[in-house]
């Protein structure tokens, strides 16, 4: 199975925003956020989505699926 | 001005649905248990746990404010609830298994095992404990769920 990445820690450190505020933003709680920084959470399309229009970014910069580790 | 509510968050949450399973499988056992209303001192400390189970819940009600579960909040629910339903089937296979050997203790050693004599599980007694196992179990692994 391809190993899920996100860039979520690199983009909110630029934006200089705290997990609860990126949280709140896209409706989540701040648990959710550390574990997709963590990897160790696959979110919905919606919350993919949500999370990279903060960041004025594309979902495929935000989220990253390693497709190395498929093989 | 009016006070603003308490935030409980969605793990404070399953700790409070984990004391309600408790109190439930108490009145659960203590119903089940010969006599035991009998016994005043039993039924004080029964009563109290109640009462005061009741007085906080109250408390909480107007004081507090549920956070609002979101999309892996509601997925760790949901695998709590799917173990919890498997560890019922495990519990009710064992459970039948021992009714089984008791009823053949019966019939082969002409024996009978006294587990009636001093326990007697009723429709209510069992309810109780039932729907005690299913909060305190969801919430015990919805807890784990999220510290993983």
């Amino acid at each position: 199975m391809p190993k899920f990445k996100t860039r979520i820690h690199e983009f909110r450190k630029e934006m200089n925003l705290q997990q609860a505020e990126l949280a709140e933003l896209v409706g989540v709680r701040r648990e959710t956020i550390g574990k997709l920084e963590n990897g160790k959470y696959n979110p919905s399309l919606k919350l993919a989505i949500d999370i990279a229009r903060v960041f004025g970014r594309s979902v495929e910069e935000v989220f990253i699926f390693d497709d190395e580790s498929e093989e | 001005m009016k006070k603003e509510k308490r935030l409980m968050s969605v793990i404070q949450s399953s700790k409070y649905d984990s004391l309600t399973g408790i109190v439930y499988m108490l009145s659960g056992i203590f119903y089940s248990i010969r006599g035991l209303e009998k016994n005043l001192t039993a039924a004080i400390v029964f009563s109290a746990i109640m009462v005061s189970f009741v007085i906080f819940s109250v408390v909480q009600h107007f004081t507090c404010k549920k956070e609002e579960m979101d999309e892996m909040a509601y997925e760790h629910l949901n695998k709590a609830s799917r173990i919890v339903l498997l560890e019922q089937g495990l519990i009710g296979a064992v459970l039948l298994l021992i009714d089984a050997i008791l009823d053949l203790s019966k019939a082969v050693l002409s024996k009978e095992l006294t587990v009636g004599n001093f326990m007697m599980l009723n429709p209510a007694s069992c309810m109780l404990i039932l729907i005690g196992f299913q909060y305190f179990m969801t919430g015990f692994h919805f807890r784990r769920l999220e510290r993983e």
